[in-house]
């Protein structure tokens, strides 16, 4: 068959095709052909002459099977047939299947394969609306994802009639009306309790079963739907029911429990009437109820156009309807006659825009309060083994959750809607609350949660003390409390990091570790947690070489742990790589983000988070491996992969814009870097993070640019901030960030002429570097090149020299011998040549940098500058015409890269002039 | 939610046609998602239509470029659709192929009729897209007219126009090179 070409049959093909078939036999017969050949061309004449398309078919025979595999199994559920199909997707009838006892579901495959990041969302979400408890609910069961990754949701299957059906033929008088109502109202109030909104209230989502119970269906699966990201998804418009949905929804602003008040308005007057509204001119199922003024306003103030005019709950909505059954005055009356006030109320609209703000952010505290319940759950469980201790927890960890959402719905956005609210004041409320409670290990639960919500939102102070609390002699009873704990230490640690106090951070991670240890031995994962954090606290310490050393022993054990979660993997391989990046070790980051990558891409698609965040590791270990042009390339892709599948802003991308300022810098490209950096900045403000060491790292990275780019004023601001930002955060002197920051600064003020004063901090610098690093540190050398590098600015070979001699030295003991930093050397002692006369040794050392420059892959700006400097030693030999040659290449670099005042340039441009 | 894909995909086109091969290769990425789904979304919404990768391919460039995009973007778009549908396609039928050999614990109670019928599809449809493999090695315009006109839905007038040849020679190609894909499939 190989042998067999379509070229060699081609013209016996177009000549054969046109006869009768009875007649293809004696022509195939004399072709000189060899037997396949002569095979094929029959089957290809046969194929040809068939009435049908096979290859059509064949192709839509397999897009058809593209759709899951349903008539089978969803999870543990055999699927029995079809109870009908929607805008959201299939819903099936399914039994579960595992013998134990029979119990019927109802199944919804939901439309559209979800991409990794909703699949992960639609998970977590399922499980806060799994927490949705209540005899109005059809609750939610299970879920899971079929094969081909189709979601599909297990719902407690309802057997009843439609709400309106039931309306017209069994519940003919205002008061039964009002009553099914009621019990709806009561179901919502449940939901937004719990911070969920439906959505997508319609007479199709309301069933009445046998007994006269009313079951809401399909609770915030509209939401499920939604592949919009985090941010949009308070405003998306994709899944609502026109007749039924608030005019905030239909215009795409944002979405809160004041829609779901609007959209039961609409189904009231339904129920009541037969329309929706006046335009809603169909057919009735039955004769409209008369309805009051008292009535009318009710449903008036339900579906106002403005969210913050309705009724800021279900339960007023259903206090009023009772005081209108009772015959009391509603209130709603009050607000019909209230009209002319709303002129005045749309003046104060950033009242709104605030609360509206507080409701996106508290979307974030969803899962918070869901770990809460999951913690209940867990904590079930383990009663079930562990009877006495547990259920203690459990209805502690409830207890908790009660206490949480209590807080929240106290302050909730549809009762905030009048006045302003933060997430802060929330918490702050929270908190207040708490200090009213005497049930103290409840309260230090709650301390405890807490610490970690204030935490997130930058307050690191007040986490501190709450953790601090929340913790003290606290300990552990069984496994699950004592991972919770381990987790808590953890986040504990970090504060404490950020606090500045190293040695406290990583007294944490021990005790964490310890509680790991101690219930989870022998669980690899465990392990690589403790392993983590661990190293994490030498980091924060400054110790990363010790961090390094752990973090390699998680990576080993990782290796050997196949079902490690894919997102702690990449997490560790990510600070591995990042901290063997920083300490120089550019190489052996590369081999650990490569075989990071290598994992990842395995399990999960190039658009996958972890997958950037080992892009974003593989950029900075080649920027340390001496590659900035490949880091600035992959660097790019990830902000690309980022902003496409994720969003743009956020932490991630204030990271990776930072990586691509320093990488910019890095090739001598200053003004594009500082850039970079502001756009940087504006995503960490975005971002609403406000840490200090980052903070104070972002002035820092910025003064740096701005230093190389020449803005010398500029920078010291930027440096000055860096250090005011670390001191207000009691950040210590010995701390990494701070001597870093301290070094840059040092070198401007060196720069900017300030020689006194760059002189005693770098001495300072160079004591600290002594104790903490050694002498034979990159950081003890640097600082050293540093001093000599003052030295010759201030023109001042006698102390210069000896310095420079011992840079040189320290650097040969660390780096290879074509570094860059050896030509710098050359440019130094050039310079100390200079003050001494010495033109000749200064020309020699000024031709071997430049060649140097020219032979390596070096910055352009560096080679610019060697060739100025050398064109200043030609022009005081008198050789004008190669200091002209050499300045014509090197000022165009020059002014492309960096600011008129720049020193090397100010100094090009005079001999240019000259 | 559109406006963002179109413009991306917009210049991922652009990019591609001024010489980035990267840029195609992000773009049969992105595609290739998007066909999946629509496939499977499309289905869902109308159980009982027949959907061929014809329309798969044409919702796939509405949903991603618009319904008014220049022909020369859309040319580009069909040949990425057109592979992207074929490699979707391809990929399921081995996903199933090897979930029934792999015998995948929750496969097991499927119906076997059903089973062994869409995996004799499954292994042919197999068999066609290394037949349109090879045949692209020898014969690569031919192999591009049939992934044009099966996968990508074009027709002959439109795929005349994007491999640059008359209309006859598609017809011709196009018969010749079904029936040898066809001729591949029986034993």
């Amino acid at each position: 068959m190989n042998a067999v070409f379509l070229s060699d049959l081609e013209a016996h093909f177009e000549r054969l095709r046109v006869l009768p078939p009875a007649q293809w036999q004696a022509p195939l017969d004399a072709l000189a052909l060899d037997e396949p050949s002569r095979a094929r061309l029959q089957r290809m004449l046969a194929a040809d002459a068939a009435p049908d398309d096979a290859l059509q078919d064949l192709l839509i025979a397999s897009a058809e099977r593209l759709h899951a595999g349903h008539g089978d199994l969803l999870g543990p559920y055999r699927v029995l047939g079809e109870l009908g199909a929607g805008g959201m997707g299939t819903v099936f009838l399914a039994e579960r299947a595992d013998g134990n006892f029979t119990r019927r579901v109802a199944i919804k495959l939901l439309r559209g394969f979800p991409t990794l990041d909703s699949a992960r969302r639609l998970r977590q979400e399922r499980r806060i609306l799994a927490g949705l408890d209540h005899p109005n609910i059809a609750r939610l069961l299970d879920g899971g994802e079929t094969a081909q990754g189709q979601p599909w949701l297990a719902i407690e299957l309802v057997i009843g009639e439609p709400l309106l059906d039931h309306v017209a033929h069994r519940a003919p008088s205002m008061r039964e009306r009002l009553a099914l109502f009621e019990a709806m109202l009561d179901a919502v109030a449940h939901a937004h309790q719990h911070l969920v909104v439906h959505r997508d209230i319609k007479p199709a989502n309301v069933l009445v079963t046998a007994d006269g119970t009313v079951k809401l269906l399909d609770f915030g699966i509209a939401r499920l739907l939604d592949t919009t990201t985090d941010a949009q998804r308070e405003t998306s418009t994709r899944v609502f029911s026109r007749g039924y949905a608030s005019p905030e929804q239909q215009d795409g602003r944002a979405i809160t429990t004041a829609s779901d008040i609007y959209s039961l308005g609409v189904l009231l007057r339904e129920m009541l009437t037969g329309r929706r509204d006046a335009s809603d001119l169909r057919d009735t199922l039955f004769a409209a109820l008369p309805l009051d003024a008292d009535l009318a306003g009710i449903l008036a103030r339900a579906t106002d156009p403005e969210p913050r005019q309705r009724y800021a709950g279900a339960v007023e909505f259903r206090d009023d309807l009772l005081r209108y059954r009772e015959g009391r005055p509603v209130r709603a009356a009050r607000w019909t006659r209230s009209y002319p006030l709303r002129k005045f109320v749309g003046r104060h609209r950033y009242a709104f825009a605030t609360a509206l703000l507080a409701l996106v952010v508290l979307a974030g505290f969803v899962w918070r309060l869901d770990r809460e319940r999951s913690r209940a759950l867990v904590a079930e469980v383990a009663a079930q083994n562990a009877l006495r201790t547990s259920e203690h927890d459990a209805a502690r960890a409830r207890a908790s959750l009660d206490f949480l959402s209590d807080a929240f719905a106290a302050a909730s956005p549809a009762q905030a809607l009048r006045r302003e609210v933060s997430v802060l004041s929330l918490l702050d409320a929270a908190r207040a609350k708490l200090a009213a409670r005497n049930d103290h290990s409840l309260v230090q639960t709650m301390q405890r949660l807490l610490a970690h919500l204030y935490s997130e939102l930058g307050q690191a102070g007040v986490a501190h003390d709450l953790m601090r609390d929340g913790l003290a002699g606290v300990t552990p009873g069984d496994r699950a409390e004592a991972l919770r704990l381990a987790d808590d230490y953890d986040e504990y640690g970090s504060l404490l990091g950020l606090k500045g106090d190293g040695a406290g951070a990583l007294a944490a991670a021990r005790q964490a570790g310890d509680w790991r240890a101690r219930y989870a031995a022998g669980d690899p994962i465990e392990q690589v947690r403790s392993l983590r954090a661990l190293a994490l606290g030498h980091h924060r310490n400054g110790e990363d070489e010790k961090a390094i050393v752990l973090l390699r022993d998680a990576m080993a054990s990782a290796r050997a742990t196949p079902a490690l979660p894919l997102d702690l993997f990449a997490d560790v391989a990510q600070t591995l790589a990042a901290l063997l990046a920083t300490s120089g070790d550019g190489a052996g980051a590369r081999v650990i983000a490569d075989e990071g990558l290598a994992r990842v891409d395995a399990q999960r698609s190039h658009e996958s988070p972890e997958h950037v965040m080992l892009l974003r590791a593989k950029a900075n270990a080649l920027g340390a491996d001496g590659d900035p042009a490949a880091a600035e390339k992959l660097l790019r892709e990830a902000i690309a992969l980022q902003d496409r599948v994720v969003a743009s802003g956020g932490a991630r991308m204030m990271e990776l814009t930072n990586d691509l300022a320093l990488m910019l810098n890095d090739l001598g490209r200053y003004r594009e870097a500082a850039d970079v950096l502001r756009q940087s900045d504006g995503y960490m403000s975005g971002a609403g993070l406000d840490g200090a060491t980052d903070r104070a790292l972002s002035h820092g990275n910025l003064g740096g640019v701005l230093e190389n780019a020449g803005d010398y004023a500029a920078a010291m601001s930027e440096f000055h901030q860096a250090v005011d930002i670390l001191d207000a955060s009691n950040i210590g002197a010995d701390h990494q960030v701070r001597r870093r920051i301290e070094r840059a600064q040092a070198r401007t003020l060196g720069l900017a002429g300030e020689h006194a004063k760059a002189l005693q901090r770098l001495a300072d610098l160079q004591a600290r570097a002594l104790r903490i690093d050694g002498e034979a540190s990159g950081e003890y050398a640097m600082l050293t090149w540093q001093l000599a590098v003052l030295a010759r600015n201030m023109h001042r070979p006698d102390r210069g020299l000896p310095l420079l001699a011992e840079a040189e030295r320290r650097w040969h003991a660390l780096a290879p011998q074509d570094h860059p930093i050896f030509l710098h050397v050359r440019r130094a002692r050039a310079a100390f040549a200079l003050d001494r006369g010495e033109l000749a040794l200064a020309e020699q050392e000024l031709r071997a940098a430049v060649a140097g420059f020219e032979s390596s892959a070096a910055q352009p700006v560096d080679l610019a500058i060697a060739r100025s400097e050398l064109a200043a030693v030609c022009l005081r030999q008198g050789h004008r015409a190669e200091a002209r040659r050499l300045l014509a290449r090197a000022l165009p670099v020059l002014r492309h890269a960096v600011l008129p005042t720049e020193i090397s340039r100010a100094a090009a441009e005079r001999i240019a002039a000259a | 939610m559109n406006t963002a894909g179109e413009h991306d995909v917009t210049r991922l086109i652009a990019a591609w046609r001024s010489g980035d091969s990267t840029a195609r290769e992000a773009l049969v990425e992105r595609v290739y998602a998007n066909v999946r789904a629509i496939a499977a979304q499309s289905l869902r919404q109308m159980p009982c239509a027949t959907l061929s990768a014809t329309d798969i391919a044409h919702e796939a460039l509405i949903r991603l470029l618009g319904a008014d995009a220049e022909w020369e973007n859309r040319r580009h778009f069909f040949h990425v659709a057109a592979q992207a549908t074929r490699q979707v396609l391809v990929d399921a039928a081995r996903r199933r192929l090897s979930a029934k050999r792999g015998g995948a614990a929750e496969r097991v109670e499927l119906d076997e009729a059903h089973a062994v019928a869409s995996q004799d599809s499954d292994a042919d449809l197999i068999r066609v897209d290394r037949a349109l493999q090879d045949l692209g090695a020898t014969d690569a315009r031919r192999a591009q007219t049939i992934e044009l006109v099966y996968f990508g839905g074009l027709s002959r007038q439109e795929v005349a126009a994007a491999l640059e040849v008359s209309e006859g020679t598609v017809d011709r190609d196009l018969r010749l090179a079904r029936a040898w894909l066809r001729s591949a499939l029986d034993p």
